[in-house]
């Protein structure tokens, strides 16, 4: 303890020691520090002057940032009373990863005591113009990556790149305690919510990290599912998500019917989700933005990462190639097709029992079926750094599942009859995306920037049914049936992009322009008869989509920012201009404290109106708008909202209004769950109305990551044909939604844990039977259209990790409890009535049949890093 | 920005995004069994309208009747009121003796607690004769049949009415003898819809030896949902009732009875 005296002692053990006495968050470079030796006495009355005594002699010096002291080169502190620069400047450079040498995206940039700043483009680069003379220093921060900053004096016109280091990387026992984003942060006044890739890892409690799951924590996301790889933003159907990756859509986002999505989290550098009012660079959909950017592969070494756990493995390496390129390969396939895990089978069962609930006569006594799954996806990305200014990234994704089942179901006659049933079916499909994008990033004189994409993405599904019936008596062929059916889908999109962005008065201009060419394809082949001629039907039909869009915005008194942007959108198919004015205006009036007013609207004309369900013989199904029969979706989004930064708390509050028109639903769907045809039979449209409030509150410190999210959401849908015209809320509306997500590391152990707590769904209730007291007939009558609420989820997660460390290798080993309670949530409520009365009874017999979502399971995590 | 300026400006917004939120009504909660009334309301040509019954759904203590309502049959200006018997709560009969007239339109209205439920129905025209080959069917006797031959209402070659028939036993069930055959799910009483003024019955109609009573109601087509659904999984179509759940059906009647021994 202080006062005491050192000798010759690493200037970062007495760092140490000063931290702990004072209790103090101290940031500096362990590398460089810890060679240089100190002979001083500190007393331990006042931090600063201790700092000062400390590092007297040593060419470092410390400055103030937040609630931290960074020690740092004495040359990048402006000393007091330095020479003011005579103009305002602008700043141009890269952000990168210190080890791998990659670029980051959407890193932030922030003038030290200013609201001013900026954000990296896809490509690592930034400029910030018309920086204060009277700047002392450029922060690049990066969520996972400690922040650096750098003295601006005596610039004018320069490149300034950062590199900044991840926290908890390959070496383990980090020393250094700094300003380090975890877990999400909360970006752009709070338009956008960027996740750190490796919190999908620390929140792993269903066999693989998944993005979509660490997604859903967020406020206002929720699952349709409770637990599947879909993601519901502010009351909008999933497919009214845009999930972009570098730069391609993805049309089908999840494997093995929903319970994992198909981006690979070891592929993934950067994750940012826009709920609100976003930039009209982004169109296309009428919900939220995912939009996900791959890792361009290590820079500067060969990497080889390893991954084994109980749904599958996965392989990834990356290599550079020559001094300026970089490829990353990553490759995930599960093993549920020859070792069958048991959690593998309980998801199995799962999908099953999701399946055959949908037919509320459906016996699931099969007597005899042996399924056969698997999925895979691989994910390719290559950079390569032309010149200094320019970038080029091609990346490649190509995912799928393949499922395979044959089923003998035999039935006997209920009265004793000699009479057998046998009913033999075979499955056999597949499904999945293929997307390529190829980006183009210049930086050009002046702060402008060029950005040009093609992007490539193609969802496809394949599914071929064949139904045998023999029926027998006393073993006797009576009759036979045949049927068989074959779905063929695919949806193409392709799409070139070219924007720039200019340095403009008080703030920046952006100008893009964007082609967009859909194409759907539908066939189907079925026979009836074995010795039938097949039934053939198959359509085409092709949108292409000119826009322009332009956005303008504007910052003064460093505390007030405008944006304001139209999205402009010619549409060959429907004959119809679409105009997406959006706008934004931000008042930050100091670092720590900013409120947002904004709105905009968002229109989307390829629609998804069949989910994929295997059971229901039936893919996803897209169709394009026709902006009559098939309407559009639109909708308005206001907001207003305020974020506020105090020591280690972030707060950020939202409250929002949704107006959406065109909504489409399948009123069949609603109260049974079943299918409908490809005609789009029983499709309705309606209006919808969402508003809400998304909270987060979050704490980050030494080690600890807590966030709290509450989101509040009203939905109110109306639809002439539903319920009379009376207002229903979404099929996955939870109007309350608590989530608690709590992360805490401590030298090699990782532990975490969640906790949800949210409204039941809704579903449509039975109220009861009646009977034709002329006829003695029995009518059953149902409530209104999911007028009631299934009881409430909760669900409480754990996991820990630990990670092994041999010189240039890593092994971590886990283990996860899903559902630690084993709390019974339930998904949705469907009824069973049984045709007649038994016998002698007064009235119908109802079942009540709930599908359940995943109980307790545990599972096992086990991954290998090789560097 | 002072320290209250910071206070207050959330607590401005977190009361601005409520009143966003507060836009938007609550959707009322899901109705109860108790609040759907069923409406049981045959009415039949040269008859009183002697029993209309009123109850709530039956989720499974069966359908208790609904007493205390305001039944009123209207047509052509006239009235009818119809009042609770007091021995069976919930069924509703015409005191007065007013016989209904066919090819003629009625409307019900029941006054219940505030809540008002009307229906309509046009009475079809009487059904004037029914011929039977013969009085009983025999068992033992294959394939013994028994036709059935009314005087239809239809003409030409659309149909307004069908024709429901039903079978039932005179007799309490306690007291039927049932006939010995390899068990087939025959109930009780058994229902037959036909388009056309004729119907032949034979001994796998029935499953208790004894009289029964056959009756056959025409009824006009408009109402026929209300009765070819076996029972209702998809919606709340089988019924006719604003307001309620149930049945206003006029019909004409002809019946005979058929032994079975």
């Amino acid at each position: 303890m202080l006062p005491q005296t050192f000798s010759d002692t690493p200037v970062t053990e007495v760092l140490k020691v000063l931290k702990k006495h004072y209790d103090a968050r101290l940031a500096y470079d362990v590398t460089s520090l810890r060679p240089i030796l100190a002979s001083v006495r500190l007393q331990g009355d006042n931090l600063e002057e201790d700092l000062t005594e400390l590092l007297k002699g040593t060419n470092y010096t410390f400055t103030p940032l937040k609630n931290t002291y960074l020690i740092v080169p004495l040359r990048v502190i402006k000393s007091k009373g330095a020479q003011v620069l005579e103009r305002s400047f602008t700043i141009t450079g890269k952000v990168r990863d210190v080890v791998s040498g990659e670029p980051l995206p959407f890193a932030s940039l922030s003038i030290s005591g200013s609201s001013k700043g900026t954000v990296t483009r896809v490509d690592g680069s930034y400029a910030l113009e018309n920086i204060p003379t009277d700047t002392l220093q450029l922060c690049a921060s990066y969520l996972g990556y400690r922040s650096s900053c750098a003295s601006l004096k005596n610039v004018t016109e320069k490149s300034l790149d950062f590199y900044l280091e991840r926290n908890n990387t390959f070496l383990p026992a980090v020393e250094i305690i700094t300003e380090i984003e975890r877990g999400i942060q909360v970006m752009e006044q709070g338009q956008i919510l960027a996740i750190e890739p490796a919190l999908l890892e620390r929140l792993t409690v269903n066999g693989q990290p998944d993005l979509f799951k660490a997604v859903q924590f967020l406020p206002g996301v929720s699952s349709g599912d409770g637990i599947d790889a879909q993601l519901n933003i502010r009351g909008n159907e999933d497919d009214e998500n845009l999930v972009l990756w570098d730069g391609f859509k993805i049309y089908h986002q999840n494997h093995f019917f929903g319970v994992f999505s198909t981006l690979n989290p070891n592929a993934i550098r950067n994750i940012q989700v826009h709920k609100g009012v976003y930039a009209p660079r982004y169109g296309g959909r009428s919900g939220g933005v995912l939009e996900v950017t791959g890792r361009t592969g290590d820079r500067k070494e060969d990497v080889l990462e390893v991954g084994l756990d109980l749904i599958g493995a996965d392989i990834s390496l990356e290599t550079p190639i020559g001094s300026s390129s970089s490829l990353l390969v990553t490759l995930r396939r599960s093993h549920s097709d020859f070792i069958g895990t048991g959690l593998f089978n309980s998801l199995l069962d799962r999908v099953f029992e999701q399946s055959t609930a949908n037919d509320p006569d459906f016996d699931l006594s099969l007597s005899e079926t042996d399924p056969e799954f698997f999925y895979y996806d691989l994910n390719m990305k290559s950079s390569t750094e032309l010149s200094s200014k320019d970038q080029l990234d091609i990346s490649f994704f190509q995912g799928g599942d393949t499922f395979s089942n044959e089923s003998r179901n035999q039935y006997e006659a209920s009265n004793g009859s000699p009479r057998e049933l046998n009913d033999y079916l075979t499955d056999d499909t597949s499904w999945g995306n293929t997307g390529l994008g190829i980006i183009w990033n210049r930086d050009m004189k002046n702060g402008r920037h060029a950005f040009t994409s093609a992007g490539f993405s193609e969802y496809s599904s394949s599914y071929y049914f064949v139904e045998e019936q023999k029926d027998f008596l006393n073993g006797f062929p009576l009759a036979e049936k045949f049927s068989s059916l074959l779905l063929d889908n695919r949806l193409r999109d392709f799409s070139l992009q070219h924007r720039q962005l200019f340095p403009v008065p008080s703030g920046t201009l952006e100008i893009g322009y964007e082609w967009n060419l859909l194409s759907l394809t539908y066939e189907q082949i079925t026979r009836e008869n074995a010795d039938e001629l097949a039934l053939f039907t198959d359509s085409t039909v092709q949108s292409s989509n000119h826009t322009l869009f332009a956005e303008r915005d504007w910052m003064w008194n460093n505390s007030w920012a405008l944006e304001i942007g139209l999205r402009s959108t010619v549409n060959d198919y429907t004959n119809s201009l679409y105009l997406e004015p959006r706008a934004l205006l931000s008042y930050q009036p100091r670092t720590d404290f900013s409120m947002r007013l904004g709105g905009g609207n968002f229109i989307q004309t390829v629609r998804r109106v069949a989910e994929q369900n295997l059971f229901l013989r039936q893919p996803d199904q897209w169709v394009l708008s026709d902006g009559e029969a098939l309407p559009e979706s639109r909708t308005f989004q206001g907001i207003l909202g305020l974020n506020m930064h105090m020591g280690d708390w972030t707060f950020d509050l939202e409250g929002f209004y949704k107006r959406i028109q065109g909504s489409v639903l399948n009123q069949e769907q609603i109260r049974l769950l079943s299918t409908f045809t490809l005609e789009q039979e029983g499709l309705v449209f309606g209006d919808s109305e969402v508003a809400g409030i998304d909270a987060l509150i979050q704490y980050e410190h030494q080690g600890h990551d807590l966030w709290i999210a509450y989101s509040y959401t009203a939905s109110l849908n109306r639809f002439k044909e539903i319920n009379k015209g009376r207002v229903f809320p979404s099929t996955f509306n939870k109007p309350n939604d608590l989530k608690v997500v709590y992360a805490y590391s401590y030298l090699d152990y990782l532990f975490s844990t969640d906790f949800i707590y949210s409204s039941g769904y809704p579903f449509t209730p039975l109220l009861g039977t009646f009977e034709n007291q002329l006829t003695g007939q029995d009518f059953v009558v149902y409530g209104d259209d999911l007028s009631a609420r299934l009881p409430e989820l909760f669900r409480w997660d754990i996991s820990i990790q630990r990670s092994f460390y041999w010189s240039r290798s890593k092994l971590t080993l886990g283990l996860g409890v899903y559902n630690l309670t084993n709390r019974k949530n339930i998904r949705s409520r469907s009824y069973g009535v049984d045709q007649v009365r038994p016998e002698g009874a007064d009235e119908l017999t109802i079942r009540t049949m709930d599908l359940e979502l995943l109980a307790l399971t545990p599972n096992f995590i086990l991954r290998y890093t090789l560097r | 920005m002072n320290r209250f300026l910071l206070i207050r400006i959330p607590l401005v917004m977190l009361v601005l995004a409520l009143s966003m939120v507060s836009c938007v009504k609550q959707i009322p909660v899901a109705e109860q069994a108790s609040d759907v009334v069923v409406v049981n309301a045959f009415i039949e040509t040269g008859r009183t309208a002697d029993d209309i019954f009123l109850s709530s759904l039956d989720s499974g203590q069966g359908m208790s009747g609904i007493s205390d309502a305001r039944v009123t049959l209207r047509s052509e200006g006239a009235f009818i009121s119809l009042d609770e018997d007091p021995a069976r709560p919930g069924h509703y009969r015409d005191l007065e003796g007013i016989f209904l007239k066919p090819n003629t339109s009625y409307d019900l209205e029941i006054l219940l607690d505030g809540e008002r439920f009307t229906s309509q129905t046009i009475t079809p025209p009487s059904l004037l004769e029914l011929n039977v080959s013969k009085q009983y069917l025999e068992v033992e006797q294959d394939n013994d049949l028994v036709f059935l031959e009314w005087e239809g209402l239809n003409s030409g070659s659309f149909n307004e009415f069908f024709y429901l028939v039903t079978m039932r036993p005179l007799a309490l069930l306690s007291e039927l003898e049932e006939i010995q055959r390899s068990p087939q799910e025959n109930e009780l009483m058994v229902i037959n819809v036909t388009y056309n003024p004729e119907l032949v019955l034979s001994t796998d109609f029935f499953r208790y030896y004894g009289n029964h009573l056959i009756e056959i109601k025409a009824i006009r087509l408009e109402h026929e949902e209300l009765f070819r659904a076996q029972m209702d999984v998809s919606g709340n179509g089988a019924s006719n009732i604003e307001g309620a759940v149930g049945f206003f059906v006029g019909t004409s009647t002809l019946a005979t009875v058929i032994e079975v021994r």
